[in-house]
């Protein structure tokens, strides 16, 4: 079947066309055919559909061959999100197709396996998304097996220096089960804002010996392929949904609970 | 195609409603669903759903549905044709608003229209949103056509405009600070009405003198078509205000009534002036506070001073809502102005 | 930060106040208008979008909440929040995007929204004053 991907979290928007066929359970097959990057930042809304569009007809196929969606719902861009959740429900109640809500810090982190950026168990990959005020949207993940990724640093908002503060108490978690990290590899526009008092932070709390590796700009942000690969996964877990249940996933922090911890860093 | 007729499937969500439509040939109105009008004791398909305004992105899938439901409905209801549907296959053309309004409002509305536009393959048509409540009328009166002055009064915006032709108009004027229907909740508030202050005022003001307090009328320079309404707003308050401080004890329906007159007194002024030097023997009323009884009544008077004939919508067709988009995005494609699936969400769109 | 009180004598006076704020406030501020009906918020407004440079009518954003102009030397975006029922909806209006992003926002009715001010956030309280035409600025 093909199963079109949406990804609309980051400035620029992506759409992935996978031909895939997922038997009892099981991905039996994956195919990236189609993929378009879009090139103009925060454009979502004009471009989106016009992407999905020129994806198909560069594959020879049409909107009605489409038997499921992937979308990255979250978390991101806020009208970012809003334009992909939109455009999936949308598509999908009129064609009468499931969808599967791809969690972006996920999906940005599987990139790095995919890409083979990463290819061993020794790496925590934490994509970070600016969420401004110094607040990320941030998670840690390891390598499983087969090009599966295992969430080690539960996804989520955070202060700056409280991620840090997080990835120290995994590290140190880690060593402790004799499955170390010799180093965190970092992706997402986060890096484009926040590296400094990252390399900072590193210092001050206690993790000057790791490495702290910074993602090429090539495989630094979101990408609909990933956002594929996991929705066929998700797609043979059942856990896919009608366009009635998909929502955004903002991650939003709650606004007492910001104050708080800003009081308490300054 | 329904029954012969092209059909379109509108959608509007500029600012507090979600609303779709199903309209015919531009004029016949299958269905009009607004999401704050939706009977939430109809059960639907058994579940009752959380309709808050302006919670765009969790109303519109199912304000369409409904709009196709009630379509199908009505069409079987006409037909005698029971099971009789109507689906996004028997849609000719999607419209949508794409402004001006509220930028994050218009594109749930334009992201979900461009959707069914891929999806099935038809096209896409933009509307503005102003226009759109002009062609209210066209839905209302079947007999109406171009050219007529049309006056649009609502909460965010006051304009007169020259429409010479289904898809060419030019705005005359505008208000240059409040909307008149604003005023009028302001003002509501400061008499303690309650909110939504135009109905309130103009039920109120009827057991009023409206020469009780003289409200300054604001016609701004000669010949302007232009509106101000910030300063009788002020003129409202200083005044209770004042009458408080001297402890006398204000005349709701007398001040409402005086400011009411005040407002209409200029709009209706300005509005058949506009008529008359622009020739047209029609002018066309639109938006919320088109609904206000006095100012039909005081339009009304003036036109038929001067043999101008005068058109408004129902009450329904008044405030913000889809079939009026659906009607609007009619006479576009007949003049073949279809838009691609680049089109975007502008706030401040022009007329 | 300090608080200055002006005296407002008249409406070329908030002009004046206005035009000076516009020219020199800096891309990112959010400017909160803390005043009862008819004390003249949009009118400051108006004057602070012509100091920004803006060309275009300012008008009252009460009923589409957020008015953005693109005319001055960076975006404007003015809020009136008085018609907002409750934190959520400012939240699914994406007000973040607008008060952490690279324009100056005017936000009429702060009070209403309090804690979503930011903490550097310039605010101006407007009362009136002995005449009709007298405003006091209270600016912190």
């Amino acid at each position: 079947m093909y199963l079109l991907a949406i990804e609309t979290t980051g400035a620029f928007a992506s759409v992935a066309l996978a031909k895939t066929e997922i038997e009892n359970g099981e991905v039996k097959s994956f195919e990236i055919i189609g993929h378009i990057d879009g090139h103009d930042r925060f454009s979502h809304l004009q471009n989106l559909t016009p992407q999905i569009q020129q994806v198909l007809s560069e594959n020879a196929l049409s909107i009605g061959d489409v038997s499921m969606i992937a979308t990255s719902v979250g978390p991101g861009s806020f009208t970012g999100i809003r334009i992909g959740v939109s455009t999936t429900r949308a598509l999908s109640q009129a064609l009468g197709v499931p969808c599967a809500a791809v969690p972006s810090l996920e999906a940005m982190a599987l990139r790095q396996i995919v890409l083979r950026t990463v290819s061993d168990h020794g790496t925590l990959i934490c994509p970070i998304i600016d969420a401004r005020r110094n607040q990320i949207y941030g998670g840690g993940f390891r390598a499983g097996e087969e090009e599966r990724i295992e969430e080690t640093i539960k996804a989520g908002p955070y202060m700056v220096d409280e991620f840090i503060e997080k990835i120290r108490s995994a590290v140190a978690e880690a060593a402790d089960n004799g499955a170390a990290f010799d180093r965190a590899l970092f992706m997402g526009d986060g890096i484009d804002k926040y590296r400094e008092q990252i390399e900072e932070l590193k210092a001050s709390c206690g993790l000057e010996d790791m490495t702290f590796a910074y993602a090429e700009e090539e495989c630094r942000y979101q990408d609909a392929d990933t956002v594929a690969m996991i929705g066929a996964e998700l797609a043979a877990a059942g856990k896919v949904c009608g366009f009635e249940e998909l929502k955004p996933e903002y991650m939003r922090m709650a606004e007492a609970e910001r104050k708080l911890k800003e009081k308490q860093k300054g | 195609m329904i029954d012969g007729k092209f059909a379109i499937l509108a959608i509007e969500s500029s600012c507090d409603e979600t609303a779709a439509a199903v309209v015919l040939d531009g004029r016949q109105v299958l269905s009009n669903i607004i999401s704050s009008q939706i009977d939430i004791h109809k059960q639907y398909g058994g579940v009752v759903p959380e309709i808050a305004s302006r919670h765009h992105l969790d109303n519109i899938n199912h304000v369409v549905q409904r709009a196709f439901d009630e379509a199908g409905e009505k069409r079987a209801a006409e037909t005698g044709v029971p099971d009789a549907r109507v689906t996004m296959e028997d849609i000719d053309a999607i419209a949508v608003t794409y402004g001006p309004g509220l930028v994050g409002a218009l594109l749930i509305g334009l992201a979900t229209a461009k959707a069914y536009a891929l999806a099935c393959g038809k096209p896409l048509i933009g509307v503005h949103h102003i226009q759109g409540h002009i062609c209210a009328n066209f839905i209302e009166h079947k007999e109406l056509e171009p050219p007529f002055m049309a006056l649009v009064v609502s909460g965010g915006h006051t304009n007169i405009v020259e429409v010479t032709d289904y898809n060419e108009c030019h705005v005359l004027g505008g208000t240059r600070d409040d909307a008149a229907g604003e005023a009028y909740d302001k003002v509501a508030r400061v008499l303690g009405l309650g909110y939504p202050g135009g109905p309130l005022i103009d039920k109120i003001a009827r057991k009023g003198n409206p020469e009780a307090v003289e409200f300054k009328r604001v016609f701004l320079e000669k010949d302007s078509m232009d509106f101000s309404f910030s300063g009788i707003k002020t003129g409202v308050l200083n005044y209770v205000n004042s009458e408080q401080q001297a402890g006398r004890e204000i005349s709701v329906p007398d001040i409402a009534a005086s400011f009411q007159q005040a407002v209409l007194d200029v709009i209706v002024a300005k509005t058949v002036q506009a008529a008359v030097k622009m020739k047209k023997d029609k002018i066309v009323m639109a938006g919320g506070v088109s609904a206000n009884s006095k100012l039909r009544e005081m339009m009304a008077a003036e036109c038929a001073k001067r043999g101008i004939k005068l058109y408004h919508p129902s009450p329904i067709l008044c405030t913000d809502n889809a079939a009026m988009i659906g009607c609007a995005a009619y006479y576009k494609y007949k003049a073949g102005e279809v838009d691609d699936l680049t089109l975007d969400a502008i706030p401040s769109l022009p007329l | 930060m300090g608080t200055s009180i002006i005296k407002i004598k008249n409406e070329h006076e908030t002009e004046a106040f206005g035009r000076k704020l516009g020219a020199s406030v800096k891309a990112g501020t959010v400017i909160a208008l803390i005043g009862d009906l008819g004390t003249g918020k949009t009118t400051l407004t108006k004057y602070i979008a012509a100091g920004l440079g803006v060309t275009e009518q300012i008008t009252s954003p009460t009923f589409t909440i957020i008015k953005e102009y693109r005319t001055g030397r960076c975006p404007l975006f003015h809020f009136d929040v008085y018609r907002i029922g409750d934190i959520d909806e400012m939240y699914e209006l994406g007000y973040e995007e607008y008060f952490f992003g690279d324009g100056v926002c005017i936000v009429e009715w702060a009070d209403l929204i309090e804690e979503l001010i930011p903490e550097d956030a310039l605010t101006i309280r407007i009362t009136r004053g002995e005449g009709e035409e007298e405003r006091i600025y209270e600016v912190t």
